[in-house]
């Protein structure tokens, strides 16, 4: 049995390029651990007391509330690799109307234009093509592909696998490497990345705001 | 065998995890996780030292760590662990580690489930798992006598009882007065008289199962 969890991620730690950068977030305590976390928008980002609540991640009425690592745009901190990272997060998206949850990783502040690589949670909104459906998107370039997640089960609890490849990202829903909850996709960020979490609106106005609870967020460069 | 990332060294993919932390209570601070209530929660400068509960001298002082009442572990399905010991052995102090409903797991009316020693109430001066159904609250001796020295205390709650194992090796279970409340860890230290207690905790972990 190993002694240390340097060599239970590694197996030999033999090498000084062995243990890339990693961070792993429970989700539990009185608050956020703001230290870490950076939260944008007029919603709230709070502890749910609840069993297996984790963060309440809640939208304002009407827009958008997301964490990141980044507290000013020019505090940005971004050390995860555009081309060799991955975010493994278990979360659920509340509301079934007017919701969209997306979570991966970005190179820009939350008010600027940048490039993303996410997964992307839409509930029903007034006929949008990603109406009911988990998906892989980016802007770089502008990419989109359907899990085949069915609309019965997006507002479960789900465990979300996001990977940056070298000319590519794979998106896998509860483990699924392929068919129903995977989905691939020609893109990447095109410089280094922050994570980040987001809640929001999709279309019009929500009584409370959107909402989703986190409850594990872990990050690595690979 | 090496992971390639910490969530699978728990369970696999497909697996979606259920709320489970853990904090090792090392830095400079306490971890901003925890809220601390009445006297002081800092790290021991010392190795091994982890972080130091001290009571304000005063009567009936009592110093908590918990999570402000925000209480995502089921009372029916969890686990806590905890490596923790009293520094000193007051014949008037009393010390907790487990899950609470709320942070004062003192008070006959809480929901709770914790390792306690040298309660007044316990004159055995054994360590005594001590659970609470919100309206009685009771106690059962493990055979191991209270002390100053490090144990890793383990409580595991189901639908049917709460378990407690010291060191490794099952002490109690227990099947009365369960709790029937969500919970929130807590480390408690505190005293009757007007005397600084303190307790030491470098290790605690909890998770849904």
């Amino acid at each position: 049995m190993t002694k240390s969890i340097y060599d239970q991620i590694t197996a030999s730690g033999t090498s000084g390029t062995d243990f890339k950068q990693r961070m792993v977030e429970t989700f539990s305590g009185d608050a956020l651990d703001t230290d870490r976390w950076s939260s944008h928008g007029s919603g709230s980002a709070t502890m749910a007391d609840s069993v297996d609540g984790g963060l309440l991640l809640t939208s304002p009425t009407n827009g958008a509330q997301s964490i990141d690592f980044s507290p000013s745009d020019s505090g940005k901190i971004r050390p995860f690799s555009q081309t060799g990272a991955v975010m493994i997060v278990t979360s659920k998206m509340v509301q079934a109307q007017y919701t969209n949850q997306s979570n991966g990783f970005r190179t820009n502040y939350y008010t600027e234009a940048g490039k993303y690589v996410i997964m992307a949670i839409q509930g029903q909104t007034n006929g949008n093509s990603g109406d009911n459906k988990i998906q892989l998107k980016s802007n770089n370039p502008s990419t989109s592909v359907d899990t085949s997640i069915a609309s019965s089960a997006i507002h479960d609890l789900h465990n979300y696998k996001l990977e940056l490849l070298s000319s590519s990202s794979t998106l896998s829903v509860d483990g699924a490497l392929s068919s129903t909850g995977f989905a691939t996709g020609s893109c990447n960020p095109d410089t280094r990345c922050q994570p980040y979490l987001n809640i929001a609106t999709a279309e019009g106005t929500i009584s409370g705001g959107a909402k989703a609870n986190y409850t594990y967020c872990e990050v690595y460069n690979t | 065998m090496a992971f390639p990332s910490v969530y699978e060294m728990f369970a696999p993919l497909t697996t979606v995890r259920k709320q489970h932390f853990w904090d090792y209570f090392s830095g400079d601070t306490l971890n901003s996780r925890w809220t601390v209530v009445n006297g002081t929660a800092v790290p021991k400068d010392e190795a091994d030292g982890g972080v130091l509960l001290s009571t304000l001298v005063q009567a009936h002082a009592n110093t908590r760590v918990a999570f402000n009442d925000i209480k995502p572990f089921a009372h029916n399905g969890s686990v806590v662990i905890g490596n923790f010991k009293q520094t000193d052995n007051l014949s008037t102090s009393y010390t907790y580690m487990g899950l609470t409903d709320n942070s004062n797991v003192g008070a006959t009316a809480n929901d709770n489930a914790s390792i306690a020693l040298h309660e007044a109430v316990f004159t055995n001066a054994k360590y005594v798992l001590r659970t609470g159904d919100g309206t009685t609250s009771t106690g059962t001796d493990t055979d191991i006598a209270e002390d100053t020295d490090w144990h890793n205390h383990k409580i595991t709650l189901s639908s049917s009882n709460v378990i407690n194992s010291i060191d490794g090796v099952t002490k109690v279970t227990k099947t009365s007065n369960r709790p029937t409340q969500n919970l929130q860890p807590i480390m408690y230290a505190g005293t009757s008289n007007a005397q600084v207690h303190q307790a030491q905790i470098r290790y605690m972990e909890c998770y849904n199962t």
